[in-house]
């Protein structure tokens, strides 16, 4: 567990990747709490700034243009399910498609009918509020690599690990492969835009990039990555079964902390519940595990600074909430959305870290802090 | 299309569709760096795509109104109209039970009907929630995020009612796509702690046949264009006509057995007077939104222009 000498609060440097999971979590709980249209391209543009700003020169760095498409594809499915099996909601029609008449006992489905105004104005804000948090997830992909923050990642999540490392490393290895894939259609002489490309490379792409996880898993696995050393069974059962139970509550007090309308039960308390459940698991088992680690990161300055400019932004939101109703703009009757001052001021305080944050490493000045051994 | 959507590697019998040549299509560059550009490129664009999208949309935001001719309900009505009967009861928020009869074009739906009644009565629109949902009629309940709250009673909710044969039916459509015919009676009650369901508790003023004005006995070939207003509205049992073609007729919650309908037209007027000054605030600070909202549209486009030239300086 020595720290690294080099480690210096200016001098270029990975940031610690549980600072930018935080930064962007705390983003995108924000996008989750509005659907204020104005305040949801202010997100998007500021973690694009960020990670302009702060990526280091790495194969996942492209990634954040995939998400911004990926969400631009959501925005327009998202109004075009509403154009043809949406709830019809009153107001102003622009114009009207062939209605299904359904029997009564189908009577809160729709199918065609007037579509309005309101009801697209509606569909865009909300497919626009799943773009943000989609580009939040791909500002973080950008920022950090996957192998770090597997790291960083607590003790008792390993026995988690082959299940985390392929949900962590799914998406950058699918932007690599989706790259290459696209690069060796150039070479042959084939085009990489447009339907038939896409649909040509889908299947190589997914392919590639499950078999990239999993080849991670595997090595990791080989490596003694989720070992339990000389644990009993019994007590190897029960931090199994309190992982399990402290990830299923924190999964449920998350989704109730990012869903304003869910239960108060389903907020702190079930996160406290998962919380204490871990510890009991790392308390249970952890006695008996002996890790090292090579070359940590360590979370200094910088990390706090990251982290805390995304709870400020967070923190602005829930006191918007609070005071005010300019979060969700009323469409239905259509209103000019108000922008409310003190959210914004709170995501340009998330946009310090392209300024603040240590710049990566490039390849000239580092001498291989770019591929990490897991 | 099938052929090579499963074929990573093309059979090499299998002639590439274009016509260039081969050198044509090898870049002269590195790929990996055109392909960098090119993801700048399309990420940036992507962006101003995004922004001109909501710049466009929110230029749409001014919402059009429908200009309908006011028949007399208790007169004759013109080909192509009907009669509906609209109660609305929100005494559970403080306020009454009212009954009025509107003259509409045929085909008109539940929420038009119920917007058409706000336009007559200057009562205001009424609220949806940005899933369709009915949040208030007549500005009830008036703290504007409550929509359909649900608490450990269970649901507080406007619902929605309509005429099955003199007795009220608990509605589970949507009444947007509900097409009104003539002589249909609907009904709104704001229900507080119901189960949101047909055993919620049905509008107090029952959906009968006396609802709709008495019509004149024999149609005159020739009506006086308006009839005569009258001094002073006593408190009968058969309504009358308003000069602005419904009748509303205002019932306490006490009266309600005693089924002895007044006309109120004093307290109308007053809410009238509020509603302009309400519009007129609103048109007022729509200004101040604006200036909000392109300040934070310069803000970003700072942002993509920073972008852009951070990405071009770094290759």
């Amino acid at each position: 567990m020595g720290s690294d000498a080099q480690v210096t609060m200016t001098g270029p440097r990975l940031l610690h990747p549980g600072a930018w999971w935080l930064w962007a979590v705390a983003l995108s709980a924000c996008a989750l709490r509005t659907t204020n249209p104005v305040l949801l391209c202010l997100i998007i543009a500021v973690s694009g700034w960020v990670v302009v700003s702060r990526r280091a020169d790495v194969p996942w760095s492209r990634s954040f243009a995939s998400f911004l498409r990926l969400g631009m594809i959501v925005i327009a499915v998202r109004i075009v399910f509403q154009i043809f099996f949406g709830v019809r909601i009153p107001g102003t029609t622009l114009f009207t498609i062939p209605e299904v008449t359904l029997p009564d006992w189908a009577a809160g489905v729709s199918l065609g009918g007037p579509v309005t105004l309101e009801s697209l104005m509606a569909a865009f804000y909300q497919g626009l509020r799943l773009a943000a948090v989609l580009a939040c997830f791909g500002a973080a992909t950008s920022l950090c690599s996957p192998y770090r923050m597997l790291r960083a990642l607590p003790t008792v999540l390993y026995e988690a690990g082959v299940a985390v490392t392929i949900a962590f490393t799914f998406a950058p290895q699918a932007i690599v492969a989706s790259r290459q894939v696209r690069e060796a259609r150039r070479l042959r002489g084939r085009s990489d835009r447009g339907v038939r490309a896409w649909s040509a490379s889908a299947m190589p792409v997914l392919e590639g990039a499950l078999d990239r996880a999993v080849a991670l898993a595997a090595s990791m696995d080989s490596r003694g990555y989720g070992r339990r050393g000389s644990s009993s069974v019994t007590v190897r059962r029960r931090s199994v079964g309190l992982v399990l139970l402290g990830l299923l509550a924190i999964a449920v007090g998350s989704y109730g902390l990012l869903d304003p309308s869910a239960p108060a039960l389903f907020r702190i308390p079930a996160l406290g519940l998962g919380a204490a459940a871990l510890i009991g698991a790392l308390v249970a088992g952890g006695k008996s595990t002996t890790r090292t680690r090579y070359r940590p990161d360590p979370w200094i300055g910088p990390e706090w600074m990251v982290s805390l400019a995304g709870v400020v932004a967070f923190g602005s939101f829930v006191l918007v909430g609070r005071m005010s109703d300019a979060l969700s703009p009323s469409t239905n009757p259509l209103e000019v959305p108000v922008v409310p001052f003190v959210a914004v001021i709170g995501l340009l305080v998330a946009a310090l870290p392209a300024w603040f944050a240590p710049h990566p490493p490039t390849l000239a000045s580092a001498s291989s802090p770019m591929v990490v051994a897991a | 299309m099938v052929r090579s959507g499963l074929a990573p590697f093309p059979a090499p019998t299998h002639p590439a569709p274009t016509t260039n040549e081969w050198p044509r299509t090898v870049n002269h560059q590195l790929p990996s760096i055109a392909t960098k550009r090119l993801h700048q490129k399309r990420a940036l664009r992507a962006l101003a795509v995004v922004l001109l999208g909501v710049v466009v949309s929110a230029s749409v935001l001014v919402g059009l109104t429908d200009t309908a001719s006011a028949s007399s309900c208790s007169g004759p009505i013109s080909e192509g109209e009907i009669r509906v009967v609209l109660v609305v009861d929100s005494s559970e928020l403080g306020g009454s039970s009212s009954a009025t009869c509107l003259v509409v074009p045929a085909g008109t739906n539940g929420v038009q009907l119920l917007a058409r009644r706000g336009t007559e009565l200057g009562t205001g629109s009424p609220r949806y929630g940005s899933s369709g949902l009915l949040c208030a009629i007549d500005g009830l309940p008036a703290d504007k995020k409550v929509c359909g709250e649900q608490n450990s009673d269970g649901f507080s909710y406007w619902a929605y009612f309509f005429d099955d044969g003199g007795k009220w039916a608990y509605g589970s459509n949507n009444p947007f796509s509900k097409r009104l015919t003539d002589g249909a009676i609907e009904g709104w009650r704001f229900v507080v702690g119901g189960c949101g369901c047909g055993l919620d508790p049905s509008p107090r003023i029952g959906p009968s046949r006396s609802l709709f004005p008495a019509l004149a006995p024999a149609l005159p070939p020739a009506p006086p264009p308006e009839l005569p207003p009258l001094p002073e509205p006593p408190s009968v049992s058969v309504p009358i006509p308003q000069s602005s073609g419904d009748a509303n007729l205002e019932q306490g919650v006490g009266a309600a057995e005693t089924g002895s309908l007044t006309v109120t037209t004093t307290a109308e007027a007053v809410v009238v007077g509020e509603v302009a000054l309400a519009s007129s605030n609103s048109t007022g600070s729509n200004a101040g939104r604006w200036v909000g909202i392109a300040a934070v549209f310069i803000l970003i486009g700072f942002m993509a222009g920073g972008a852009w030239v951070q990405t071009r300086r770094s290759r």
